[in-house]
């Protein structure tokens, strides 16, 4: 790299033409100016403090006014016709086990298992009782943490319309094709839903002609309309297997009807 | 013979040239150089003398002075272009997660606590995004960028404080969590942490850079080292998975009920993404390397990116808890010291490895900045697992605990000391890198790096 700087112009003497000249060398050209500074920044922490604590206040008073707001499940009405612990068998159910499906009392609950994902799957546990349209039903889904498999629970409204719900809380409500396959036809994730594996939630379908609401640990989640049902109703309950096998373990159900 | 005198007084030019200034280049030698120029004695304008027919002389008309316009960095140019394409496509990106989530809304598809993760996305891409290509296109323009101050780390501190405490009083009222509208305070809960971390380093080191280059390390830390780290863990898992269906059996990772599934799991964990995200969560700040100015400002850039990849990351595990946001909002608390941390030290661990020249025992430092890093990760990941070892050691830390509403087990103990830890190793870095007051940046500032050369603001 040359030195410019170091060299300073160095005048001499040329003979032009019989007639001495001075040449001084050009100074080299001036150094460009500095850039544009930049702002001091010094009002920056004020500004990012205030947007900081306004944001938070508003956040604040957004959940709290969200949640004042989030419906909560509806009441429970109607006449009891049916309530269990499913700790022990009470001889209201009806197994339906095969080698790909299981449904068993257990000293924690009603425990129903899927291996593996077959056609015309059905609930593994039925229960005998017919329920008359509208009903109301309760149950709870013990965690993940005291079963071997992963928890992907199905409760079945009727022999031909199930609701699934995974161990995440995503949802899915299916029917059951001509061909033996579920069909999802409505899914969604429920933010009222315990992921952490050890604590158990509750489940409350109001289910009437036209369609049913679902609620989660006291909040209404989701409802869903479009699915015409007359007559008596099937409740069972059951697994799904995805990747891997499913299980859920089910315990204190009520039914209520509200005919 | 001397010099030639004229027998009149030439009139002789104004004084209108600025002199030379310390720490610019002297013309010639392109963009921003590392020459520290001598400084120049006054001259005056050159004077040019001619012979005239008659035997008069004329003056020369001195030669037109050149452009008085900053040297522009090629390098910094270059930069500039390519983050402004990045940061464009980053708005597109954002400006996508508005429809998507949109439609969602519109279509009745409720959210859940997925509804954080789009309003991350959102804000991070269009105000993140904005704010970058603000930057950006400064950087092209040649404009030089402000020293970065936070306001005391106590403040964030606070709001922390309040969200938990709002949080805690949602679950233990028992009102129900409400999707879009908790969705800020589930952002807030893994942002506040995080800038109470990143504010608490910068005022510790002394404000050590500049807005720019830490706008950019965090959002080159939220979306191109996750980008790259969800691609190559995915990947890696993939790998793995098959290795273990073809050798020591099936995996349910979900259940770690089997010696096969732990060990997979403990593979991903402590092995695969330590190395991945350690080692590409600096990705931003190593692109400025040959311009970081000292070891304090390589620290503070790399725990912005790792800052930037904690918020992303953290907001993704918080926003699949559902209920449990707060669970996990709690228990994830002192992430970004993990990741800020790591970060920090494997981009301080690089830029001696790089720009240590001079150094005492540079390689030693370098290395093993870098491999602190990936151990501290590994080590953390890994006790996830602790709770699974048969014997005193498993029942000590499966404990059951209820309080404020979460079901918890003796095991947050431990991940809670192991930030305290992380904490203290923070203190301590940021109080031996800390800038000496006259070291301080400024825009004109001739900062003594750890190899002695001085570099210009980008």
């Amino acid at each position: 790299m040359n030195n410019y700087s170091q060299q300073q112009p160095q005048p001499y003497a040329q003979m032009y033409g019989g007639q001495p000249y001075v040449m001084i060398q050009p100074q080299r050209p001036p150094v460009p100016p500095a850039e544009s500074p930049a702002g001091s920044g010094k009002f920056i922490p004020l500004i990012l403090s205030i947007i900081s604590i306004t944001v938070t206040i508003a956040a604040i008073a957004l959940a709290i006014y969200g949640s004042s707001q989030a419906i909560k499940a509806p009441a429970i009405s109607g006449t009891q016709i049916y309530s269990s612990s499913l700790l022990v068998n009470d001889g209201a159910w009806n197994f339906h086990s095969t080698a790909n499906s299981q449904c068993a009392f257990s000293s924690q609950g009603l425990d129903a298992t899927m291996q593996q994902t077959a056609q015309f799957d059905m609930a593994s546990c039925n229960l005998t009782l017919p329920i008359a349209l509208p009903y109301q039903l309760k149950v709870t889904i013990q965690p993940q943490n005291v079963l071997s498999n992963n928890l992907n629970a199905a409760v079945y409204l009727s022999q031909n319309v199930r609701f699934v719900i995974s161990s995440q809380g995503t949802y899915d409500i299916e029917e059951l094709s001509s061909q033996g396959d579920w069909i999802s036809l409505h899914g969604g994730s429920s933010i009222q839903w315990y992921t952490s594996g050890v604590e158990a939630n509750t489940l409350q379908f109001d289910v009437s002609n036209n369609g049913f609401s679902i609620a989660i640990n006291g909040a209404e989640t989701d409802h869903f309309t479009g699915w015409s049902l007359s007559g008596a109703s099937t409740i069972g309950l059951g697994a799904v297997a995805g990747a891997n096998p499913g299980e859920a373990l089910f315990t204190n159900l009520a039914v209520y009807s509200q005919n | 013979m001397g010099p030639y005198q004229p027998d009149f007084q030439q009139p002789v030019s104004e004084q209108n040239s600025p002199q030379p200034q310390p720490g610019y280049p002297i013309f010639g030698q392109g963009g921003y150089g590392t020459y520290q120029p001598q400084p120049q004695p006054q001259q005056q304008q050159p004077q040019y003398y001619y012979p005239a027919q008659g035997g008069g002389y004329y003056t020369m008309i001195p030669p037109p002075q050149l452009s008085q316009k900053p040297q522009r960095s090629a390098y910094r140019l270059t930069l500039g272009i390519i983050s402004v394409i990045a940061l464009a496509l980053l708005l597109i990106g954002g400006l996508f997660s508005v429809l998507i989530g949109g439609i969602d809304v519109l279509l009745g598809s409720p959210l859940g606590s997925a509804a954080a993760l789009v309003v991350l996305l959102v804000i991070a891409a269009l105000g993140g995004g904005g704010v970058g290509l603000y930057f950006a296109i400064r950087a092209i323009a040649n404009k030089s960028s402000a020293a970065a101050r936070f306001p005391p780390f106590y403040i964030f501190a606070a709001l922390t404080a309040a969200v938990f405490i709002t949080e805690f009083a949602i679950k233990l009222t028992s009102l129900p969590p409400s999707g879009m509208f908790s969705s800020f305070l589930i952002v807030l809960s893994g942002v506040l942490p995080a800038l109470t971390i990143l504010a608490f380093t910068i005022n510790r080191l002394g404000n050590p850079t500049t807005w720019r280059r830490l706008w950019m390390s965090l959002l080159s830390g939220m979306f191109l080292a996750t980008l790259i780290a969800i691609i190559l863990e995915l990947t890696a898992s993939a790998v793995i998975a098959i290795w273990f269906a073809n050798g020591p059996g099936a995996l349910n990772s979900n259940i770690l009920n089997s010696n096969s599934s732990v060990l997979y799991t403990l593979l991903i964990i402590s092995v695969v993404a330590p190395l991945v995200e350690e080692g590409f969560k600096p990705s931003g700040p190593l692109i400025l390397i040959g311009r970081i100015r000292s070891p304090a400002e390589a620290f503070a850039l790399g725990l912005a990116s790792g800052i930037g990849f904690n918020i992303f990351e953290t907001i993704g595990y918080i926003s699949s808890g559902q209920a449990d946001w707060i669970q996990v909002a709690f228990e994830r608390i002192g992430a970004g010291l993990l990741h800020g941390v790591g970060a920090g030290m494997a981009t301080l661990g690089w830029y001696y490895i790089f720009r240590g020249k001079g150094v005492r025992l540079r390689a030693l430092k370098g290395i093993g900045a870098i491999i602190y890093a990936i151990l501290q990760h590994a080590l953390f990941n890994g006790s996830n697992l602790l709770n699974l070892v048969p014997g005193p050691i498993g029942n000590a830390l499966n404990y059951p605990l209820y309080f404020l509403g979460m079901y918890e087990t003796t095991q947050i103990f431990l991940f809670f000391a192991i930030y305290i830890l992380i904490a203290l190793m923070l203190i301590k870095m940021t109080g031996a890198l800390r800038l000496k007051p006259t070291e301080k940046t400024s825009e004109n500032a001739q900062i003594s790096t750890a190899s002695g050369v001085l570099t210009r603001n980008t």
